[in-house]
């Protein structure tokens, strides 16, 4: 391969952004959502699509429900109508959108590659069968050691929650207030899976899924969504459309130890985050800049207290302080640091493998201004330009999994 | 909620190949495209009996549908389905005179041992047989170098990253619990609510397990550090096989 000079260690830009909403699409199969999220990225660009030279494509499920194990990469970008280079199918638990979105980093910054296409797509939506999406997203999990004994994520991260709740005094109005948060945003977001705002103690009365988390403190299980962007180097990013073309300034990606004791684990401690402030050492350092510098922030908040835990793990507050942090409005979409605009898992929706995509599209919206009526604005009145995003996934591993962690830094 | 749908039929005399072949080339298929109408079978009688002198059984034939729903519900969907505008077609081949009649389950379905096959959650992970004190165990693994326990066993050491210096190590089936919740939801296969826990085993490891024995209502009385001993069972059931793994469940009870 030859490798253009001077084009080793590039910035990395998005160029484009695309989605499809998310819901549930039981008329629709995974590569129809997918074209709708590849073609709305590659038309945002304003590329000739000759131009991209490498896909990622992030789904978990398919061989779960269809038997189609092998062939995902082409399939999907191949009845989007392209095809000819090379595509890599990633899994990464509810990491996977993140961790397809680094490999194409990587590529791109290595000069092997000028334009990466990476998608995150996902189907977990079978009409009246919501067990068989518990199930699907169980295979995640190591089955014989875990999940086929009956381990739910949700009750995983419930018992995580009540240790929480007893080490930093956090209450379940702090997981309601998120909850109504995430709610309000969505509204303002027609891709949102979730359009019903709830007050604070119509979410505090909800159905109880594992105490102390009730149904609206939880992501749903049975979503379907697609998320698509185009990364390229800085020469090519000065010939695309849609106006700023936000840089990774910074990434991080690491994943935990395959350890029977992670439950009595002396660090924050919840699933998928435990291994987050690692990663966002790496991406602060690389980007060289801190938490104080965020204008906005995406989260993996599969469930309320994630979000929660999250302040801290991101260092927008000191251990302990997460639920006057919240109280304060800070990451109200108003507020100085907003914290998952577009709704985040809760709300926007977690189809697992679209999910770290889709906070990559909601980012280069905002950084670009385009958001509409849910803009973030700072307080001299302009969109953000240095924003985070964390995703996080468990794989395998005894007690309940082996945490994956991404972090993404973007500076407009 | 299933009901079942007993008829018990008889052909008009001489017609007896014309109603076997509409009741099970077309009727069968006819009532199956009613919703909740999700398995139908035709039976005939056996000429033995178990009383040679009892009086004889006034139909030779029988269908059994399994209808996903109340008897009402079926009645209801069964009489639109014959009364409505377009009726499904019943052959003037079946003798008018015949018995319909639903059921519904007062107790779950039960098997014979024969009928139950068996699958381990996984191999070597747990003995199979009860130890002198009744108790069962895991195997997992301990290090020769850093004495690291772990669970499942392994060969290389993820805590010294020693190579090969894992050897097999009995897990004794006893513990304190570490945390645990009700869930209200769970994947195919459990029936909810369930109690879900984390054990810390006497010999070390923290593992997933679920509480048996103890209502999950009743969960709140458990608490944290409380004894906990394992027996392997039946986790759940996928079709005719049951699969086996461990649960836990108070050391008291």
């Amino acid at each position: 391969v030859e490798v253009p000079a001077g084009s080793v260690v590039t910035d990395v830009a998005v160029v484009g952004v695309g989605i499809h909403p998310f819901g549930q699409f039981p008329d629709r199969n995974l590569w129809m959502l997918a074209r709708e999220a590849i073609w709305a990225a590659i038309h945002d660009a304003e590329i000739d699509p000759r131009q991209i030279d490498v896909a990622y494509v992030a789904n978990c499920y398919s061989g779960f429900f269809t038997g189609q194990h092998d062939a995902i990469a082409p399939i999907v970008i191949g009845r989007a109508g392209l095809s000819g280079f090379p595509m890599i199918h990633v899994k990464g638990g509810g990491a996977s959108g993140s961790v397809a979105f680094h490999e194409a980093v990587i590529a791109v910054k290595s000069g092997l590659y000028r334009m990466a296409l990476v998608v995150g797509v996902e189907k977990l939506y079978v009409p009246g069968n919501p067990a068989i999406s518990i199930t699907a997203i169980n295979s995640s999990g190591e089955l014989n050691v875990g999940t086929e004994l009956g381990l739910t994520y949700m009750a995983d991260f419930s018992m995580s929650t009540q240790r929480l709740m007893n080490k930093y005094g956090w209450s379940p109005t702090d997981f309601a207030l998120i909850a109504e948060k995430s709610r309000a945003n969505a509204m303002l977001n027609p891709n949102a899976q979730v359009h019903e705002p709830m007050s604070v103690e119509e979410i505090l009365n909800a159905r109880v899924v594992a105490f102390p988390l009730t149904r609206p403190m939880c992501c749903a299980a049975a979503v379907d969504g697609a998320a698509a962007v185009l990364v390229c180097d800085a020469e090519l990013a000065e010939g695309a459309g849609s106006g700023s073309h936000p840089k990774v300034a910074g990434i991080g990606y690491v994943s935990g130890q395959y350890i029977s004791n992670r439950v009595e684990d002396p660090r924050p401690g919840m699933l998928a985050l435990n291994e987050s402030s690692r990663a966002f050492a790496l991406a602060y350092e690389r980007a060289a800049v801190g938490p104080e510098d965020l204008e906005l922030v995406q989260v993996h908040d599969s469930v309320a207290p994630e979000e929660l835990l999250s302040y801290q793990v991101l260092g927008l507050c000191a251990p302990g302080e997460e639920s006057s942090f919240l109280r304060s409005g800070a990451t109200r979409i108003d507020g100085r640091v907003p914290v998952n605009s577009d709704g985040g898992l809760l709300s926007r929706g977690h189809p697992i493998a679209a999910s770290g995509v889709a906070q990559v599209v909601e980012t280069v919206i905002q950084m670009r201004g385009q958001a509409g009526d849910r803009q973030v604005l700072t307080k001299d009145s302009r969109p953000p330009r240095l924003a985070a995003i964390q995703n996080a996934g468990a794989q395998g591993g005894p007690s309940g999994g082996v945490g994956v962690s991404a972090a993404i830094i973007l500076k407009s | 909620l299933r009901t079942f749908l007993l008829v018990e039929s008889n052909s008009v005399s001489g017609r007896e190949d014309e109603y076997n072949d509409w009741y099970s080339n077309q009727h069968l298929a006819d009532l199956l495209a009613i919703p909740g109408f999700d398995a139908a079978q035709r039976f005939i009688l056996s000429p033995e009996k178990r009383f040679p002198d009892s009086p004889d059984h006034p139909y030779r034939y029988l269908a059994l549908y399994e209808f996903d729903g109340s008897a009402s519900l079926l009645f209801e969907r069964l009489g639109a389905a014959t009364q409505g505008p377009t009726p499904i077609f019943i052959t003037p081949a079946m003798d008018e005179q015949r018995l319909v009649n639903a059921f519904t389950p007062i107790t779950d379905r039960r098997t014979g041992p024969a009928a139950v096959r068996t699958q381990l959650i996984g191999d070597g992970l747990f003995e199979e047989e009860l130890d002198q004190d009744g108790l069962c165990a895991l195997l997992g693994s301990k290090c020769t170098r850093c004495q690291e326990v772990v669970f499942p066993a392994l060969t290389d050491c993820p805590a010294c990253l020693g190579f090969e210096t894992m050897r097999p190590h009995r897990l004794e089936g006893r513990g304190r619990l570490v945390s645990c919740v009700v869930s209200e939801r769970g994947p195919t296969g459990f029936n909810v609510p369930y109690v879900q826990a984390y054990v810390r085993l006497v010999d070390g490891p923290v593992i997933f397990t679920t509480i048996s024995a103890i209502d999950p209502r009743d969960a709140s009385s458990l608490r944290a550090g409380d004894e906990l001993v394992m027996s392997i069972e039946a986790i759940r059931r996928m079709g005719d096989t049951e699969i086996i793994g461990w649960k836990f469940r108070p050391a008291a009870s």
